[in-house]
């Protein structure tokens, strides 16, 4: 501490008067209410009395416990072995084990932890017959007393671990055993006066000369000249600042927007909930395509259909499923079904954001990206959402290839320093040649990086495109990931204020 | 994308060559395949779904002798004639009607060859087959039953055979409740009145499709002779998944005989590996790949890819397309399988010479520089689930049920609606948060939905601004000023504030925003009815402007900036 030393500064004095006031003994957030000072200030003032030995600051720790991401996404889902559990007998108490694993719906938890859980516990059994794995459901785990104390948790956000250890010490060490809690220490610090502290004459205010804040009145006044200002600690931390700023997601995202801008993209949008047709009947998607199964894209309760106002271009689709039109394709062979293309889902690809653009736009050249949402059906965890968001991008002129598609890709990633680029023969219903690109991360190696294609005759040709049209969708949020270097999608939604407040701005 | 595991070693004795691992690798790559994983001798493969006659290491080995040079055209399959025969019985018309089959005889059932085949044909039913409702397979031994077959509909009590895995006779109601492939798949055929069967003239019951194979069929290591069973509810469908079957194990060494399938007058020979035809235009491939091959170049390469080529003309040739190939419909699939032939990787990528400008939609540069504002207020952008529970919206705000855009599926209830404003989902990101430092000011510009019945999608997705402020103490005034600002900074003009009751809000602290007689947004302090739902212990002063609504409104006003 430089400064006086011999003297006792003004917040100095009103802390030890408080602390005489409410008895020798006070909580330090009682203190800063009390004083209406700054907790710094307070921190800084105890901290001087006490090297004084005027006071005694007292440490006292808890432990607190509170649930992980995960934690929180099983108070609200269920754990994984009560799942799996509550499917083997929704399926009649048996049942094989692919089948049980993936109607429980259990994303990408490895199935043998599961599995482990399950037998721990008593909830069921695994039988080898013929070659297949079968689960035997054994316990209704309706009380799971590990869910318990989740929910528990859940409801009160924090608890003290002392609180939990009656009901709960075996449930908390499993828990904690999964990564579910967080445990994080919170000390509590009492200031006491010292019998010296107690004992010592307290200055009036104004014994010192010494002058915190130099004000508008001393300047005018020349009255800065009697004073002595005081001399800070400079080295001191400040009270943190919580600037506004964006969010690093939403940065990366305008970050691509520049870059498909300079590359002669014009930006376009399409409704979030949208048509069947839209989504996949346009795109040659057949109607009993897996895709649009309820496990692949959310259906509406409410509203349901729409209608369907193009009735020329409805007409050709119906044409090209079924025969193929006049696309040179056999078409699928199938009774297409209009009332099937008139519900309405949540867009589960961008791919309709372009049709919707191709069919408002059919002279060359086209250039169009779409950055924004597409849902699918999925628990939301460390790698799958409901939502995400998705880039498409399309290239229609005469004389586009697929080496065009290529040049496209490779500087799209080179723009965004993604390093090397290699491409793969790939598969989507609505483009052919169909290309899958990966990229070379330094950790996980060649990852996906882009699917992407030039879309199939059967798909321009009822839009009355009659020129080639390349197309990639990129998932969004991988790249967003790999950029913002995130390990759990749901930090890009992050609800962590702190955490949020502490990122540095990408 | 289904998986599907292969002994290394196998794969490499069906292509005729020892391949390094990496190399295999490699050519996988380079095909409609991708080595996931390799545990020992095991590889894990992923396999695109177009392609289900590479779901097996034959197929696979089939396709890589073509890519190595090792053996190009078509494969080359002798089909004996057979006393294999199938009345298909008029009764099973509307309910499963289709039928084919083979038997293939002299395989040497390996472990290898055993698991590709249970492989091949458990990965044919998830995905080709579409989780057997279109097409289901059975695989039998041979020698266990006369070849005179009936496949007919007979009603589930009078069914009455020992199903494969179960100890004793069964019939049809029994096999549907209580066996665990019953109570999967019966739901395929629960709705009829009667059951599909397949019987020999003894009686014998080889299965019940798509159900169950009978246990007197059961393939075990004494069998020598395999017989085929494929069902289904589309002729075509059922032909290639016996193709597939049928030529995958005749890969191994097997001798397909074929089977006669009697539809009451007219008589079929399955299976038929008589190639399909197609012509391909060589500008078309030239076109489309960005290159400049040769009638003669494309032939060879397509010849790689296990198709026969006749070369018409410099312009044209005839393409003959293996019986196993269902994913061939248009000319554009062989050009894809050109490419592949060529390489991917020897594509050289170009840019092209025509120039455009981009333009980014209004509404993301007005978005953008209400964003920009917002940090420049102090506050920290959030970006939230479009998809949220319902009541937050509604209950949690102190209002009605509202009409909201409603998943008929959702897997969780905290994602089963689209939200229609962003200030709940705001007020739940501070519900989180209660034990992090204040002042709290968070802003979110996002998307909602709402219901409009005008518009051909029923919906309209809107553009929002919303923000929350959260302290020991707040006021109206503070959003009020960060309202006030922004609009003076966006140039917007001729706009008013009117009193308003909105339950979310503390009567007499909340006002709507009016531009052109329309609501552009609204401002106020939060209820505390509404902070004591969310579990919020500080006062919360919040607004929520429609930038859709700005921007309809700017872009007509003022075209020139």
């Amino acid at each position: 501490m430089v400064g006086s030393m011999s003297t006792m500064r003004e917040n100095e004095i009103r802390i030890l008067s408080i602390l005489r006031d409410i008895g020798g003994k006070a909580r330090l957030p009682d203190i800063v209410e009390k004083s209406g000072l700054q907790d710094s200030a307070v921190m800084r003032a105890v901290l001087t009395l006490s090297n004084r030995g005027l006071v005694k600051v007292n440490e006292k720790e808890t432990v607190m416990v509170r649930l992980s991401q995960e934690g929180t996404t099983y108070a609200h889902i269920g754990l994984p072995e009560i799942r799996l559990s509550s499917t083997v007998r929704y399926l009649g108490g048996e049942a094989s084990l692919d089948e049980a694993l993936s109607k429980a719906r259990l994303g990408d938890i490895e199935p043998s932890i599961v599995l482990g859980w399950l037998r721990r516990k008593g909830l069921g059994e695994i039988l080898r017959r013929g070659g297949s794995v079968y689960i035997r459901s054994l316990g209704m785990g309706d009380s799971d007393p590990d869910e318990v104390a989740l929910r528990l948790i859940y409801s009160k956000g924090e608890v003290p671990l002392e609180d939990l250890k009656e009901r709960f010490s075996q449930s908390v060490s499993r828990l904690k055993e999964r990564n579910l809690l967080e445990m994080h220490r919170r000390v509590d610090r009492e200031v006491e006066l010292t019998p010296e502290g107690l004992s010592t004459p307290i200055p009036s205010v104004e014994v010192s000369k010494t002058v915190t804040a130099l004000t508008s009145e001393m300047i005018f006044s020349g009255r800065w000249r009697n004073v002595e200002l005081l001399e800070y600690d400079v080295m001191a931390s400040p009270p943190p600042i919580c600037p506004g700023k964006k969010n690093p997601y939403a940065e990366f995202m305008d970050e691509a927007r520049r870059i498909l801008l300079a590359m002669g993209f014009d930006e376009d949008e399409g409704p979030l909930v949208e048509a069947e047709f839209w989504n996949f009947d346009i795109l040659f998607q057949a109607q009993d395509h897996p895709a649009r199964e309820i496990h692949d894209s959310y259906i509406l309760k409410y509203p349901q259909r729409c209608r369907l106002e193009n009735r020329v271009l409805v007409e050709r689709v119906k044409r090209t499923h079924q025969d193929g039109w006049i696309t040179g394709s056999k078409g699928w062979g199938y009774r297409w079904d209009e009332s099937i293309a008139e519900r309405l889902i949540l867009r589960t690809q961008t791919t309709a954001v372009s049709m919707r653009h191709l069919a408002s736009h059919k002279k060359p050249p086209v250039r169009m990206f779409c950055l924004s949402k597409v849902f699918r059906p999925d628990v939301l965890d460390p790698k799958h959402s409901m939502e995400f968001t998705q880039l498409e991008g399309i290239v229609g002129d005469k004389g586009i290839s697929m080496r065009h598609l290529l040049g496209f890709l490779q500087r799209f990633a080179s723009t965004l320093k993604l390093g090397d680029v290699r491409f793969k023969p790939g598969y989507f219903p609505f483009t052919e040649p169909s290309v899958e690109s990966y990229i070379k991360h330094p950790t996980l190696g060649w990852i996906e990086f882009v699917g992407a294609g030039m879309f199939r005759p059967e798909v321009l040709k009822p839009l009355g495109i009659d020129f080639p049209v390349i197309a990639w969708g990129i998932g969004f949020d991988r790249l967003a990931m790999i950029a913002l270097n995130l390990e759990d999608i749901r930090d890009l939604h992050s609800r962590r204020l702190d955490w949020l407040r502490d990122r540095p701005m990408w | 994308m289904p998986t599907l595991k292969v002994g290394y070693r196998d794969l490499c004795s069906m292509i005729g060559k020892e391949l390094p691992l990496d190399i295999l690798s490699e050519r996988l790559f380079m095909m409609k395949c991708g080595v996931e994983g390799v545990y020992g001798d095991e590889i894990l493969l992923e396999v695109t779904s177009d392609r289900p006659d590479l779901l097996c290491s034959e197929g696979i080995a089939r396709e890589l002798r073509g890519l190595l040079g090792i053996e190009k055209g078509l494969a080359k399959y002798k089909v004996a004639k057979g006393d294999l025969t199938i009345h298909v019985d008029e009764s099973i018309r509307n309910i499963r009607p289709y039928i084919a089959g083979a038997v293939i005889r002299g395989l040497k059932l390996t472990d290898d060859a055993v698991r590709q085949i249970m492989q091949l044909q458990e990965k044919l039913h998830m995905t080709y087959c579409r989780n057997r409702t279109k097409v289901s397979v059975g695989i039998h031994d041979s020698d266990k039953v006369t070849h005179r077959l009936t496949y007919a509909a007979v009603p589930p009590e009078e069914i009455r055979f020992t199903p494969l895995d179960e100890e004793s006779e069964m019939n049809g109601y029994e096999i549907l409740e209580s066996t665990p492939k019953g109570k999967e798949y019966g739901w395929i055929i629960k709705g009829f009145k009667a059951y599909p069967l397949l019987y020999d003239s003894e009686g014998k019951v080889l299965s019940m499709p798509p159900i169950i194979n009978g246990v007197i069929t059961q393939v075990t290591p004494e069998t020598k002779n395999l017989l085929l069973d494929v069902t289904g509810t589309d002729m075509k469908l059922v032909n290639f998944v016996n193709n597939i079957i049928a030529t995958s194990l005749a890969e191994r060494g097997g001798l397909i005989e074929s089977a006669r399938i009697i539809y009451g007058r007219s008589k079929v020979l399955t299976p038929d590996l008589k190639p399909n035809i197609m012509k391909l235009n060589i500008k078309y491939v030239n076109d489309t790949l960005g290159l400049k091959l040769t009638a003669k170049r494309v032939a060879a390469l397509l010849r790689r890819m296990r198709y026969n080529v006749e070369v018409n003309s410099d312009e044209r040739l005839t393409v003959f397309i293996p019986a196993y190939r269902a994913d061939v419909i248009h000319e554009i699939d062989l050009v894809e399988d050109v490419a592949i032939a060529y390489g991917y990787n020897k594509l050289e990528p170009l840019i092209p010479s025509t120039f455009t400008i981009g333009a980014e939609r209004a509404i993301t540069r007005l978005s953008r520089k209400m964003r920009d504002l917002m940090c420049s207020l102090g506050y920290l952008e959030v970006i939230n689930y479009i998809m949220t529970d319902k009541a937050s919206l509604s209950e949690k705000m102190n209002l009605p049920p509202q009409e909201v855009v409603e998943v008929a599926n959702p897997l969780s209830l905290d994602f089963a609606v689209l939200r229609n404003w962003l200030i709940p989902g705001l007020l739940n990101f501070l519900t989180y948060n209660k034990h992090v430092s204040y002042p709290q000011r968070i802003f979110e510009c996002g998307d909602v939905v709402h219901i409009d019945r005008n518009e051909p999608t029923m919906t309209v997705t809107r553009r929002r601004l919303g923000a929350v402020s959260c302290d020991y103490k707040v006021s109206y005034e503070e959003v009020q000023a960060a309202v006030y600002s922004i609009f003076k900074n966006i140039r917007l003009e001729g706009w008013s504030v009117e009193r308003v009751e909105h339950p979310s809000f503390i009567k007499g602290r909340v006002a709507s925003i009016i531009l052109s007689c329309r609501e552009i947004g609204f401002l106020g302090e939060v209820h505390p009815q509404v902070l004591e739902n969310f579990g919020i212990e500080n006062p919360v002063a919040a607004f929520e402007l429609d930038i859709s609504s700005l921007t309809e409104i700017t872009c007509n006003s003022k075209e020139s900036p």
